[in-house]
């Protein structure tokens, strides 16, 4: 049977993410692949690398630290997300919002607090540098907040008497959890440990500063060969070999997020959560709460309080610097808030728009005309920095010569971010009954004004999430930005970057500075969401 | 619709702001891009002189690190992004030469330049800096230790660990000693650069990341580190009186002249530029006394040309080294994948 | 008049619905019945514009509308969950219709209010759908499909969550409401009582055909195929041989008044009773106090029936005798 749809609309919705993911990530990346496979005057050839047992070595870390590291997140993410979903208490939004703020902090600034936690003197009292032990820890500080937030909201929207039922039916805790709730979480948990691999697989700045190179994951082995080597064809050649392995991750993804689509439309919208009683919960939460304090917290106050130390003890000399000109930046560090705030409210209007016609398109789309989209759209998270920033110097000098101008920018970050609008905006799109675009459309409503007046109302808050996610992503963002040829107008992150390769204990002092404003920044931008978000699902 | 609104808004200026500023023509350009490296640093008011003398502007490029800065040169250079390359050392010269991506050029004021900086007819030298051990004169003396008087010294039993170096594979400086010590004790002498590196791996060198980790985190003369000897530049102690507060009077550290590698940094006019003669102009800019005494301060190199003057914090705390090492562009360029890989494997094991 | 023609649909390999073709006469009522799965939503959703028929058209007053989209038929659809807009108030919800045909607020606001106070929910314009019980949102639903005065009126099982009281309630409200606009109305059920109180004509559908056609008291006499028998709550006996005019009956040769061959047999009610001396033996599984009177519960070659009993009927064996003439032919 033909269920009576336009066969073109999902075409035509996706025509502008289509044309854009095509313009500004596909050309750019196949334009980079061909010329670094074609490029010459390299010392060694391209098999020669690929067959160097060095490489092998390369690859089977950067699998196994993914694997490790995605174990290891999801396992000590998990009671933070079960306190999330199963309580209420005062501060919830204020904790949701703490926890995600590493997600966003650009390595370079957070290398830096670890190498010093990390180190003889820091609070474990062990030297875990340079081992494999420091790069896990950044990469669970770093992806906490994928599990939490995803699996927590899952939690949210379990049917408590789903538990109740169990319990009658004389399953104790552990045997309630293990065959009740573990089930109708695994989606969530799943889509979460999909999106942890994908991060920790192509981990570019917590390998390179705290791996020394004596481990090295293949995205820095793509960097190392394309910028210290020299060596193009053999970059390329990695870059595919990375790509093929994020395409094969995220390919499970888009099936795993399809079907846990369909579980929270069966189960209650409404939230789950209670507040805490009796002594043993209010212990659960709190000892939760300090481990997530000590885990997130330790890392960014040693930015803090970096910040606020100065030559003549505690103050705010660093900040008031932010005001003055520097030889780093030419212009002072504190005018890169208003570039990134700009920069970053551009993405955001970019990544709102394909990323609304993105989600239609998935929507509307067949099975596979859907999950290759939602594929294709992901990929960008998941392409080396390098390979991209090199991509766009290659491709966009035609016809309108975009390399050099402002607007790459935000484009840059606007092909990070439609992700994260298109995963907070399809839960709640594919939540709404089919029935209410169908009783739309028979009480005379055309399908643009289906979409106009049903799909568009409801979804708008999710939306609008989503909007603020992709603007906090475009504030962190560095690692797409430092490989861009840019005119001066750095953003805070890059800020940050180029004061701490200054010399100088004053430039340094700066550079924490700035990033306890980036900090805050975000947190703000986030706590912002979470008053939005009220009941909102997110797929991570 | 206020999301979609504010969305096509946006894209609608993007499109119309990027169209503007398309041209193709010879003429004389508003301004001309110097494509460079992140530690590119100048005062206020010199670039605007070249300006004021030219009526053409400036637009500084930071392209990352060195290698990243030739990387996208090399990728782009049918295309280029930008008109003039500055930053480019011996270390990464040849393959940018046999890149093709330089127009020839001799400076105005070639003739100024010191004598054995010059290699090849399409980059001019504007700087050079010298990668030398340093050393922390009150942690040396407390360690009992002299000032080691070259590098065979280092594998000395009495070294032991006070040492820290950088890795050749993510540092410059790093990369640059490395060279030092292949110069110093070639492939096929009878002790050889591995044999020296396998010995200061027995001595408890310290191998970190970059520069900075080195010097600030475990060079004695940095602040917080225990060290006393460092891979460091000849530039290194004034920049430290210069970055203390109150400045000392005598620096805290020393330079050990011997064992020396010298990075020179080239300019050169990229292949593909529309504004030849405004780049080659920059060339010239950059070798005028101005410039070159400008940059000192503010990179911590020395000028390339013979009667720059240096500020007085160099003068007094640092020296030239008489011979520093140095390897030929091409010799460089073959051997130092190689080289890198094989100092890893040495160090692994 | 809206008339069906062959239509077929297929969902992959299953034919949803197979050659049915019928009409609807203006201000009729025509009920479409079915066991779940007979595929009268499906039905129901070609007739809308929601699915495209493989073969087959529709028409609506002479004019062939099979290929146009749902939204230019200005056809009324009450959904079975009703489908209720989440995002507006009940007042928007029942003037979503009006606001796509262009009507100005002022009419609008006049149509809903008129139309609330008709599905007995006057005032409740300002309120949220979520605030409001089961059957004012059947109300709600209702007030929002008539309200754009639609030619025809699709109702999905609009009784289908409701208990009892409410139903009888809600389809008294219907009728006299149907009656009161002259309106023209597609009603599927898979509930005879609702079927036959409602409609003027009822169509029957199984596994995708129709089956039977007819007024209700028609199909009430005569039900014509097992699965009408089985709407109604006749019990079937399949598979009865009849030979020189006796068919054997709980193992009993009974005569009937038919020809030799294979029949099915529907059982309407009362044609079974428990009675002493009965000419067929019987066990009583179970024991019924229904709308006044005892009824026993008996197995009859494998059919549960319903027998009239007296009160104090025993568990356990018992005879009963069958009234064959009122016994229905049915097709399978």
């Amino acid at each position: 049977m033909k269920e009576r749809k336009n066969r073109w609309l999902p075409w035509s919705l996706a025509a502008v993410p289509i044309a854009f993911f095509g313009y500004f990530f596909v050309y750019p990346l196949l334009t980079v692949l061909v010329t670094g496979f074609t490029s010459t005057g390299t010392a060694t050839n391209v098999l020669d690398v690929l067959a160097r047992p060095s490489l092998r070595g390369i690859a089977w870390f950067t699998l196994w630290q993914a694997v490790a590291s995605t174990v290891l997140t999801v396992l000590l993410a998990l009671p933070g997300a079960y306190v999330l979903g199963r309580y209420d208490f005062r501060g919830k939004s204020l904790t949701k919002a703490a926890v995600t703020v590493p997600f966003i902090m650009p390595t370079v600034v957070v290398g830096g607090a670890f190498l010093t936690l990390l180190g003889p003197d820091g609070p474990l009292g062990i030297d875990l540098r340079r081992t494999i032990w420091s790069i896990l820890i950044a990469h669970v500080f770093f992806n906490y907040a994928v599990v939490v937030r995803t699996v927590s909201a899952a939690w949210e929207r379990l049917d408590p008497s789903l538990r109740a039922a169990a319990a009658s039916l004389g399953a104790d805790r552990w045997r309630t959890f293990r065959h009740v709730t573990l089930p109708l979480i695994r989606p969530a948990v799943a889509s979460a440990a999909s999106i942890v691999f994908l991060f920790s697989f192509t981990s570019f700045g917590v390998v390179l500063i705290l791996g020394d190179l004596v481990h090295s994951t293949i995205e820095v082995e793509i960097w190392r060969q394309a910028t210290t080597v020299l060596n193009l064809p053999a970059a390329a050649a990695l870059a595919v070999l990375q790509l093929v392995g994020i395409t094969s991750v995220l390919w499970f993804y888009a099936r795993y997020q399809a079907r846990q689509a369909v579980q929270s439309h069966v189960a209650a919208v409404r939230t789950s959560a209670a507040r805490p009683t009796g002594r043993r919960q209010r212990t659960i939460v709190a000892v939760n709460l300090a481990a997530m304090a000590l885990l997130l917290g330790t890392p960014l106050l040693t930015i803090v309080a970096r910040s606020l130390s100065t030559s003549g003890g505690w103050g705010w000399a660093n900040y008031s610097a932010l005001r003055e000109p520097t030889n780093a930046l030419f212009v002072p560090a504190a005018s890169a808030i208003g570039n990134s705030l700009k920069i970053g409210l551009l993405a955001m209007a970019l990544a709102l728009l394909v990323g609304m016609l993105a989600a239609w398109a998935i929507l509307r789309a067949g099975t596979r005309f859907g999950h290759s989209l939602d594929v294709l759209i992901m990929l960008p998270l998941g392409t080396s920095a390098v390979t991209l920033g090199f991509g766009f110097l290659l491709a966009l000098d035609r016809p309108i010569d975009l390399r050099t101008s402002f607007w790459l920018l935000p484009i840059a970050h606007a092909l990070i971010a439609v992700p994260f609008v298109i995963r907070t905006a399809l839960p709640v799109l594919r939540s709404i009954e089919p029935r209410l675009r169908e009783a739309a459309a028979v009480l005379g409503a055309a399908p643009r004004r289906v979409w106009q007046e049903i799909d568009l109302p409801i979804v708008r808050r999710a939306l609008l999430v989503g909007g603020a996610f992709a603007f906090a992503v475009s504030m962190g963002e560095f690692g797409a930005t430092s490989f861009i040829a840019r005119p001066d107008v750095p953003t805070l992150p890059i800020a940050v970057y180029r004061l701490l390769s200054r010399p100088g204990a004053a430039t340094f002092g700066q550079a924490m500075a700035a990033s306890t404003l980036l900090m805050i920044v975000t947190a703000a931008g986030i706590l912002v969401v979470e008053r939005w978000r009220g009941g909102t699902a997110q797929e991570f | 619709m206020k999301v979609a609104r504010i969305a096509l808004i946006a894209l609608a200026c993007a499109v119309l702001l990027s169209a503007c500023g398309a041209g193709d023509t010879a003429e004389k350009p508003d301004a001309i891009v110097l494509l460079t490296h992140d530690s590119f640093a100048v005062s206020d008011g010199i670039l605007e002189q070249f300006e004021v003398e030219t009526g053409v502007a400036v637009q500084v490029l930071r392209a990352g690190d060195a290698g990243t800065m030739v990387g996208q040169a090399i990728l782009t250079k049918d295309s280029p992004v930008a008109d003039v390359m500055y930053g480019i050392d011996n270390t990464f010269l040849s393959r940018a030469l046999s890149g093709g991506i330089f127009l020839p050029y001799r400076a105005a004021d070639a003739d100024r330049l010191h004598a054995d900086l010059a290699v090849d007819e399409r980059v001019t030298p504007i700087d050079f800096g010298d990668v030398c051990l340093n050393y922390d004169k009150a942690a040396l003396a407390a360690a009992n230790l002299p000032v080691p008087a070259g590098l065979l010294d280092l594998t000395d039993e009495a070294y032991r660990a006070q040492l820290v170096v950088e890795n050749p594979a993510t540092s410059s400086p790093g990369l640059a000693f490395l060279l030092a010590t292949i110069a110093a004790f070639p492939e096929d002498a009878e002790y050889s650069w591995r044999q020296f590196w396998a010995d200061l791996r027995d001595n408890d060198v310290l191998v970190v990341r970059d520069w900075n980790t080195a010097y600030y985190s475990e060079f004695a003369g940095g602040g917080s580190g225990t060290r006393p000897l460092v891979v460091s530049y000849a530039s290194s102690p004034p920049a430290g009186v210069i970055f203390s507060d109150p400045p000392p009077d005598v620096a805290p550290t020393g330079v050990v002249l011997a064992g020396c590698f010298r990075q020179i940094e080239y300019a050169g006019v990229l292949a593909g530029t529309r504004a030849e003669p405004w780049a080659q102009d920059l060339i010239d800019f950059m070798l005028t006394t101005t410039f070159q005494e400008d940059m000192p301060l503010n990179m911590f190199v020395f000028p390339a040309i013979r009667d720059a003057a240096l500020p007085p914090e160099f003068l007094e705390h640092t020296q030239i080294p008489e011979a520093p090492a140095s390897l030929a562009p091409d010799v460089i360029d073959n051997g130092r994948e190689q080289w890198i890989e094989e100092w890893t494997e040495i160090m692994r094991s | 008049m809206l008339q069906c023609e062959s239509i077929r649909v297929t969902y992959g390999s299953m034919r949803a619905l197979d050659d049915v073709s019928f009409k609807v006469p203006a201000g009729d009522v025509v009920a479409v019945m079915g066991e779940s799965g007979s595929g009268k939503t499906t039905l129901l959703r070609v007739i809308a514009g929601l699915v495209m028929p493989d073969r087959g058209s529709v028409s609506w007053e002479d004019r062939t509308i099979t290929s146009d989209p749902a939204h230019v038929r200005r056809f009324g659809l009450m959904f079975q969950d009703y489908a209720l807009f989440p995002h507006l108030s009940v007042g928007d919800n029942v003037a979503f219709g009006l606001r796509m045909q262009g009507r100005d607020a002022a009419e609008r606001r006049a149509t809903v209010d008129r139309m609330l106070a008709l599905v007995g929910l006057a005032g409740y314009t300002g309120r949220g759908v979520s605030e409001l019980s089961g059957g004012e949102q059947q109300r709600v639903a209702l007030a929002r499909t008539l309200a754009p005065q639609p030619q025809l009126v699709l109702l999905d099982e609009p009784l289908g969550a409701l208990d009892r009281a409410r139903r009888d309630q809600l389809l008294a409200d219907m009728q006299r409401i149907f009656s009161e606009l002259g309106v023209t109305a597609l009603y599927v059920t898979h509930d005879h009582n609702e079927a036959f109180a409602i409609a003027d004509e009822v169509v029957v559908l199984d596994s995708g055909h129709k089956v039977a056609e007819g007024t209700p008291s028609d199909l009430w006499t005569n039900p014509k195929h097992v699965a009408v028998a089985t709407l109604l709550g006749f019990p079937v006996l399949r598979d009865v041989a009849v030979r020189g005019g006796r068919a054997v009956v709980g193992g009993v040769a009974t005569p009937v008044e038919l020809a030799d061959g294979v029949y099915h047999l529907a059982v309407p009610p009362g044609s079974v009773v428990i009675a002493a001396g009965g000419a067929v033996p019987v066990e009583v599984h179970g024991r019924r106090f229904e709308d006044g009177s005892v009824t026993a519960v008996v197995d009859l070659d494998g059919v549960q029936i319903l027998a009239a009993a007296p009160d104090g009927v025993a568990l356990g064996r018992a005879t009963v005798r069958v009234d064959t003439t009122a016994l229905v032919v049915v097709d399978g």
